[in-house]
């Protein structure tokens, strides 16, 4: 619901705090701790992406100006049902993974639901980004009560900073010369 | 004492930060690629791991012995002599798109981020424990993006697209690949093992682009340059094939084999019909090149489903082997000439490419003769595969064998079409009116050099495929896990 971009990478920073706090119950705080750093790392880059590059800043504050009063209930009614899936699926996950606590599962499941749904109502760059990483962070808060080992953690947080770097080359792609 | 992943993944990914550095000097960049890449091939076939190798550059130099591991940060990479085989076709097939890349203009980016491509690929073949291979996967997606969409070009809804399918993929088969040792230790609790199938199946559908998770690639094969697409959808579907093989096998020693085995044969067959009959009802080449790529990934698909059969032959791998020679040739000379047609014509829908052939033959050439052959035309590379397909899937099941002789068939008609368009008289609102300036070839010489060699390397395996196929499929015979 939120299209301000700035408010969206804010909020990528608190959610990955969620995130640290919620791996904290499996991983050791070193691991955990890289995640956060992972995760804050994403939101600088995406946020120089933007910062760089002007009329993209003015484009897209234009844009989230008209779009945010006509969809504000769709988006709210429709986030509610992504809530509610989640409620229903967390038993399943409290029953498949043996290690999981409760808020692990709601956290990690409402992560995953509301990233897919990010993704699934935009083409623009910025907030798909912003709806995979998302959607990992949700995945890798379930994932890190089954799987400790410090190479997945490292390869996940590389994937979540080549994700931000990805959505950032995309972001700039546009208004680059050839490299 | 030298580590085999140290020759294979480390130097090639130096090499390939190195280049990127310096990629302004294009052509020399691309040279030392190109001898990177053949030089790491010649190593693979020449070298074996784990044997006193002599060095006779001097006397006194002892024999050095190439070790198979390399343990980062707990957790080992293995090349061993299996492997060799397949690193020989990852670095001779990047080393064969980046003998094109400068005739296609496919960017200087292209060159160290394809070396890149290289390393991670033969990383995700050689980590241990296999669940790895599918994070590095997703890595190659991450480097993949700059290729697919170059600095100064619009940002293509594909690319967020091929993004976000690989990056959920990777998650399926991460979770799925966790269940299966905790179902081997508890006797074979079949509705788990059912389910974690299910898991890494659906994780493999994302990244191989199976229907309903292909639309990136029609999307980006509009927009794209199509070298560098046909670059990622062959190398990409090739690698991903080759680690899923590794979760075939462990699935193939359990009681859910069957249903698996149906399942990749159902999925394959799917995918070379939808994909054929798609192809035949576009107007836009690049579309038809996407959802011929889309008919190629279902048949390896189904040269895998084979190996189910009880009589188990290495020939049915090995056809999923072989089939890479007729696959990437053919797609390499589709993505050029396409590229080489949109240079000139601006856009790749049918009313803008009428007539093209006089202005371009060579790339008109290209275009239809890569299309018939992966239609499986006989005389051309893919057909001598085909026929052995054909006939042993119909040993198994005549229905599906004549299903997926259908999509082939619905391919070659969008091979014809593609023909009538590129060869009939230009209308009058055709954009500029190639066909009106009369017949000439308009293409570089070097482009001339490589579309006339890719040509002919199509009838040549076609006409004569024991040159060429044996050892491919004789990988087989080398690859580890042999089947069920």
């Amino acid at each position: 619901m939120i299209t301000d971009w700035r408010y969206g990478i804010l909020i990528l920073a608190i959610q990955y705090i969620g995130v640290f706090l919620l791996t904290l119950i499996q991983l050791p705080l070193t691991m955990a701790v890289v995640k956060l750093v992972a995760g804050w790392m994403a939101g600088a880059v995406l946020g120089m992406a933007m910062v760089s590059i002007p009329d993209l800043r003015q484009e897209m504050e234009g844009e989230s100006g008209k779009r945010l009063v006509a969809s504000r209930p769709f988006y709210l009614i429709a986030a509610m049902l992504v809530a509610m899936v989640v409620i229903s699926l967390a038993d399943f996950a409290l029953a498949w993974f043996p290690d999981i606590q409760p808020e692990q599962a709601l956290g990690g499941l409402f992560l995953i639901g509301m990233g897919l749904f990010k993704l699934g109502f935009t083409v623009q760059p910025l907030q798909a980004t912003l709806g995979l990483l998302t959607a990992l962070s949700g995945f890798e808060i379930i994932y890190a009560t089954i799987e400790t080992s410090a190479l997945v953690v490292g390869l996940l947080a590389g994937i979540t900073l080549g994700l931000a770097l990805a959505g950032a080359y995309l972001l700039m792609a546009p208004h680059m010369e050839e490299a | 004492m030298i580590r085999a992943p140290v020759i294979w993944i480390l130097v090639p990914g130096v090499i390939a930060l190195i280049l990127y550095i310096f990629r302004r000097w294009e052509r020399v960049t691309l040279a030392i690629a190109i001898l990177t890449t053949l030089v790491l091939a010649g190593m693979a076939w020449q070298f074996p791991i784990g044997e006193a190798i002599p060095i006779r550059l001097w006397p006194g130099i002892p024999s050095q012995r190439i070790e198979a591991d390399l343990i980062v940060l707990g957790r080992s990479f293995v090349i061993d002599n299996a492997t060799r085989p397949m690193l020989m076709l990852i670095y001779l097939a990047i080393g064969f798109w980046l003998g094109g890349a400068y005739a296609a203009r496919a960017g200087r980016l292209f060159t160290p981020l394809g070396l890149g491509v290289a390393a991670l690929l033969v990383a995700a073949l050689a980590v241990r424990p296999t669940l790895y291979s599918a994070l590095l996967v997703e890595t190659v997606a991450l480097v993949c993006v700059p290729i697919l969409s170059p600095p100064g070009e619009p940002t293509m809804r594909g690319v967020i697209r091929f993004l976000a399918f690989q990056t959920i993929g990777m998650c399926f088969i991460l979770l799925g690949d966790w269940w299966i040792p905790l179902v081997e230790a508890s006797a074979l609790d079949a509705t788990r093992l059912l389910q974690s199938a299910a898991l890494i199946g659906l994780g493999f559908a994302l990244l191989e682009a199976v229907f309903p998770f292909h639309t990136w690639v029609p999307m980006l094969a509009e927009q794209a340059h199509p070298y560098s697409l046909t670059f990622v959808l062959f190398i990409l579907p090739m690698v991903i094939g080759l680690v899923g093989l590794n979760y075939l096998d462990r699935f193939s020693q359990t009681s859910v084999a069957p249903i698996v085995y149906d399942g990749l044969r159902l999925g394959g067959t799917f995918l070379v019909v939808v994909g054929g009959l798609w192809a035949a009802l576009q107007s836009h080449l690049g579309r038809i090149m996407g959802f011929a790529v889309i008919t190629q990934i279902g048949i390896s698909l189904t040269t895998l489903s084979l190996r189910a059969d009880t009589t188990y032959d290495p020939l049915y791998l090995g056809l999923f082997f072989a089939w890479l020679l007729p696959q990437g040739l053919s797609m390499a000379l589709w993505g050029f000439s396409l590229y080489i047609i949109k240079s000139k014509a601006g856009d790749l829908h049918f009313h803008n490419v009428q007539g093209v052939i006089r202005q371009l033959p060579l790339a008109a050439t290209g275009l239809i003769t890569s299309n018939l052959s992966l239609a499986g035309l006989p005389l051309l590379a893919s057909f001598p595969l085909s026929v052995i397909l054909w006939s042993a899937l119909s040993q198994q099941s005549l229905s599906t064998a004549l299903v997926l002789l259908s999509g082939s068939a619905s391919l070659m008609i969008a091979g014809l079409r593609s023909m009538a368009v590129l060869t009939m008289t230009p209308g009058k609102d055709t954009p500029e009116a190639p066909g009106d300036q009369g017949w000439r070839i308009s293409e570089e010489r070097f482009q001339i050099a490589l579309l006339a060699t890719g040509c002919l390397a199509l009838f040549v395996i076609g006409l004569m495929p024991q040159l060429f196929l044996p050892p491919l499929i004789n990988m087989a015979f080398t690859y580890p896990n042999p089947g069920p």
